[in-house]
């Protein structure tokens, strides 16, 4: 019983932030991943308030509420308004680009350290069941039951609610009707974003210790909680946080604390094996982020064969022994791993239509497979990597297998757990993995007796898999297996009634793309010599997303390209020091606004074409990139 | 290229200069006027350390360390000594790209970091190839030096930690529970203080790594109760820490509370308030201490910053009065520099007095002191271990 009560006292909070996460998606149709920066900022501010100034709490949670609804206004305006219509995929990596300029300038603006958090709230506590009561706990309580039922009621009742609800229904219809959207859609921002607050601030409270950089885990921590309620129910989302809170009280006190992410990511995913729409959410998100929408708008572009030559080249100069200096090489091989895992989201996104969140779980895959049959069973490099891609590609089709059913946000979600998963059970299957400790001392690379431990024998190693790879991309796009996984990808149910067996397709992309991702692990692994799950987090996945989107993934050169922008554009802001994560997060939202398709990829074409067919039957278009 | 070839020439230089002493005789000195006229005059260390993401608070402990070192150094000596200290956010790829860095930059002559010794072990094969110090001024991993000999750790590795904590545990109870950080030197310390509680009859009734990104943890703190222990032992850091010993109380555990050295901080009072009373730790850095130059070195920090130091400021402060102390013995180059590191038996530093490396470049058992938290502040108490 006392685990059950710190259980629920715990899921509270992951209650408050799935709260807003099911609200903006029910009026945006977009998952929100800065909501839990909103919930840093909304901590901050509090700590500001209660801490540094002596106010009282209720000043603190009004201020830091007024905060974070102008955040989210402004979250909206940037992030979400100007993709409205179009592809979801878009505002999702706008709002994670959102979600690192909150969390960077947090940290900026107050420091990174931990603070402590007096609430001022009297010290009167009760017990129950052995556990002790605070004021804290209560008010949290009281909190998010009070704002389920207003929300509801809200949305139930009034004009306001009624605009968001149709607006939720269908934005054009709303729009026709007279229904003001956009200033519907940026109000119920700001309310969701404040909602974001003043769990910030509450929690906060409820911890006692806040720094700014805890709202990356909380927010994962909230998704999974809005998709296990089912996403877009209110009622869910506060139902969804109190199970998962409970549910984790439990598994925690059994296996120990390393197991909470398994046993939260772990529910969700059987959550949406079993009951694909979560506990409490209608069947009513249909619109799939990624199919259909974003890539058959954009064509490739052609290179010609001594193009492709003079990439070769440029791309083999670090080779050359001697003739850059090591700090450009080593830069050079993070490009080119960061280019392999981009390249497997690019048979997935820009080949069969699909998204994952979770890539960094499979390069983490090959990599474990990679330090474990070199390192402990003493198999010769080559042949390891081998089974490392592998080992990812039967892992990606048995675990996709269950995600095909699913559509909406849902898929996306179910990557996403799956990525931090594995993470996860690296983390705790210690007589294996060696847990958090890791591995070390990985065997470097050994190609025909001879070790690459050189600059430009490391280098040359991956560049020449990736060549290779690129090469088997480019055949199997040519291929008709690339032809039926363009077809799933421009519109499925067309795809299915030509006869193509779309579940096995689907599956087949994600193989292919397991296989990669787990190739690049095993690279990844073999170069650093050191691997722990703390390599692979949830981070990664999605700027593997990111550099994948952004250098376009109609062709490998995108994945490329991609990669030399973000991660050695990375390397280029290191001057600027604490402010480079900034810049980042700003970069990443310009190209998303006014570069959607990626750098790799003609545009002209599809201009005249979206003026010609308007802006929201792009998926009518032909996408004959082949 | 610059590098290789002044390599080459500096192993032709030794070489000859070896050769010049062997027909010498014995009487030759050490190489120290070897180069020493053409000595830099601006010498910059390398720093590999998170300033930004989840351990960026441990990245600010260092750079306060560092300040007043350089302020110290730069003052007194004719040598410019700078820091050059790059963010790595904690993470491993990060961390070997500055590693790459440092080794290809001419300016650097030694690194330091980085926080964890997980991150700092995938730099190390990036410096051991380049030839270039890493010096790990919080990283006690045991195999840490493992990589080669251009590798160095200043704190004590967690075998000597952990059995001492283990010791300790045994002199506050019989039946612990401890909690340990999910990381490799959670796992490594806990490990040695496992084996140690079979040893000295320790009964430990419960046990459970922790995260470092968790907040909750009063599950665990329930079994603790339940299974009756009546020591409680930490093996956290001080964010961890101090969220353990609030929960305890929420919890109503009931025991005595005892924690690893690194908690020893101001930080730590300030995070866990009230709750923090009676918790023990060892540490072998005292501000309090009588010693002049722990004296001398808390006032000037104390004066600067206006608190008082705590072990990371401590750990980073005399990581770079190591290396300007290696270099100043050295002929000016970077390999110079390694040797004196590994030579000398004069390094300075706060945290052990005056030092040497041994064999696997790591420091001997130092002294500990026992301190307990009464009422708000740290108090030196009789030795839980002898």
């Amino acid at each position: 019983m006392d685990t059950v009560l710190a259980g629920l006292i715990n899921g509270n909070a992951y209650a408050l932030i799935a709260l807003g996460l099911s609200l903006v998606i029910g009026v945006a149709n977009v998952i929100n991943f800065a909501q839990g920066s909103l919930f840093a900022v909304g901590a901050m501010v509090g700590w500001l308030m209660t801490t540094s100034l002596g106010l009282p709490l209720w000043v603190a949670v009004i201020v830091a509420m007024a905060v974070t609804a102008l955040l989210g206004w402004v979250i909206n305006e940037l992030a979400v308004k100007p993709f409205a219509g179009k592809a979801p995929i878009a505002a999702v990596l706008s709002t994670i680009a959102m979600m690192i300029i909150l969390d960077a300038s947090n940290e900026l603006i107050f420091g990174p350290e931990l603070r402590p958090m007096r609430t001022g709230l009297p010290d009167v506590s009760f017990q129950l069941f052995g556990l002790t009561i605070n004021p804290i706990d209560i008010v949290i309580l009281c909190t998010s039951v009070v704002l389920m039922v207003g929300l509801a009621a809200l949305l139930r009742f009034t004009r306001f609610g009624r605009a968001v609800r149709a607006t939720s229904q269908d934005r054009e219809a709303a729009a026709q009707m007279g229904v003001p959207v956009n200033r519907v859609q940026a109000l119920a921002f700001m309310l969701a974003s404040s909602l974001g607050g003043l769990a910030g601030v509450l929690v906060a409270a409820y911890f006692t210790t806040i720094s700014p950089t805890q709202g990356f885990t909380i927010g994962l921590a909230g998704i999974a909680a809005a998709t296990l309620g089912g996403l877009g129910s209110l009622l869910g989302a506060v139902v969804g946080g109190l199970i998962l809170g409970v549910i984790e009280a439990f598994g925690v006190s059994l296996w120990g604390d390393a197991a909470r992410q398994i046993i939260t990511f772990g529910v969700l995913l059987l959550v949406l094996w079993i009951r694909p729409q979560g506990l409490l959410g209608a069947k009513a998100i249909k619109k799939e982020p990624l199919t259909g929408t974003f890539f058959a708008a954009a064509r490739k572009i052609r290179v010609p064969w001594w193009g492709v030559l003079l990439l070769v080249l440029i791309g083999a100069v670090p080779m050359v022994p001697g003739l850059l200096d090591g700090y450009t090489v080593q830069v050079g091989i993070q490009i080119i791993l960061f280019a392999l895992a981009a390249l497997s989201m690019t048979i997935l996104g820009g080949q069969a239509g699909q998204l994952s969140l979770g890539q960094a779980g499979t390069v983490a895959l090959g990599a474990y497979a990679l330090a474990l049959l070199t390192k402990n069973a003493g198999l010769p490099f080559l042949p390891a990597v081998l089974i490392a891609g592998l080992i990812g590609a039967v892992i990606m089709t048995v675990v996709a297998a269950p995600s095909w059913r699913l559509s909406g946000h849902y898929p996306a979600i179910a990557t996403l757990a799956t990525g931090a998963a594995i993470t996860a059970v690296a983390a705790n299957w210690n007589s294996v993995t060696g847990g958090g400790a890791g591995i070390a001392l990985i065997p470097q690379a050994e190609v025909f007796g001879i070790v690459l431990s050189s600059n430009s024998a490391r280098y040359g190693l991956v560049f020449v898999v990736l060549l290779i790879l690129c090469g088997l991309v480019f055949l199997w796009s040519k291929s008709h297996v690339g032809m039926y996984w363009r077809a799933i990808r421009d519109d499925e149910v067309a795809a299915r009634a030509a006869g193509i067996a779309t579940p096995q397709y689907k599956s087949l992309a994600f193989g292919v793309s397991g296989f990669i991702a787990g190739i690049a692990g095993a690279l990844w692994a073999a170069d650093y010599g050191f691997i722990d799950p703390k390599t692979f987090p949830p981070m990664m996945s999605f700027q593997i997303v990111i550099v994948a989107v952004l250098g376009g993934m109609l062709s490998p050169i995108g994945a490329i390209l991609g990669s030399a922008v973000m991660v050695g554009g990375l390397e280029l802001f290191r001057f600027s020091a604490s402010a480079r994560l900034l810049a980042y997060g700003l970069i990443l939202l310009l190209l998303i606004r006014f570069r959607p398709q990626g750098l790799w990829t003609h545009f002209d074409w599809f201009d005249r074409l979206k003026q010609r067919f308007g802006r929201n039957k792009d998926s009518e278009l032909e996408g004959s990139d082949a | 290229m610059r590098p290789s070839i002044r390599k080459t020439l500096a192993a032709t230089a030794s070489a000859v200069a070896m050769l010049a002493m062997a027909a010498c005789g014995q009487d030759a000195g050490p190489a120290e006027g070897g180069g020493g006229e053409d000595k830099a005059t601006s010498v910059t260390f390398g720093v590999v350390g998170p300033k930004t993401g989840d351990q960026a608070q441990y990245g600010e402990d260092w750079q306060k360390g560092f300040d007043l070192a350089l302020e110290e150094l730069n003052a007194e000596g004719d040598v410019e000594y700078k820091i050059d200290f790059q963010d790595s956010q904690g993470q491993p790829a990060q961390a070997s790209n500055i590693a790459q860095k440092f080794v290809s930059d001419d300016n650097i002559y030694a690194a330091m970091g980085d926080f964890s010794s997980a991150t700092s072990m995938v730099a190390s094969p990036v410096f051991q190839r380049g030839e270039l110090v890493q010096l790990g001024i919080t990283n006690s991993h045991p195999e840490f030096t493992d990589t080669g000999d251009y590798i160095f750790a200043s704190p004590v590795t967690q075998a000597v930690e952990g059995q001492l904590q283990a010791d300790g545990a045994k002199a506050l109870g019989d039946k612990a529970a401890v909690f340990y950080l999910n990381t490799d030197w959670g796992i490594t310390t806990w490990d040695v203080f496992e084996d140690r509680a079979a040893e000295n009859g320790l009964e430990i009734v419960y046990s459970s790594a922790v995260e470092e990104a968790s907040t909750d943890f009063k599950p665990l703190l329930l079994n603790a109760k339940n299974a009756g222990a009546d020591v409680v032992y930490m093996l956290t850091y001080y964010k961890t820490t101090s969220l353990l010993v609030q929960q305890a109380g929420d919890v109503g555990l009931e025991a005595e509370f005892g924690a690893v050295g690194s908690n020893y901080s101001l930080e730590f009072l300030e995070l866990a308030g009230d709750a923090a009373d009676g918790v023990y730790m060892a540490t072998t850095f005292f501000p309090a201490s009588e010693d002049p130059e722990v004296k001398a070195y808390v006032e000037a920090f104390t004066e600067k910053y206006g608190f008082q130091p705590n072990l990371f400021n401590t750990y980073a402060y005399d990581g770079v009065k190591a290396l300007a102390k290696a270099y100043e013995e050295s002929d000016g180059t970077r390999q110079g520099l390694r040797d004196s590191l590994a030579t000398s038996s004069e390094l300075p530093s706060i945290v052990y007095g005056t030092y040497g490396f041994n064999e696997e470049r790591r420091i001997d058992n130092p002294t500990f002191r026992w301190i307990q938290v009464k009422d708000g502040e740290f108090v030196e108490v009789d030795p839980l271990v002898e």
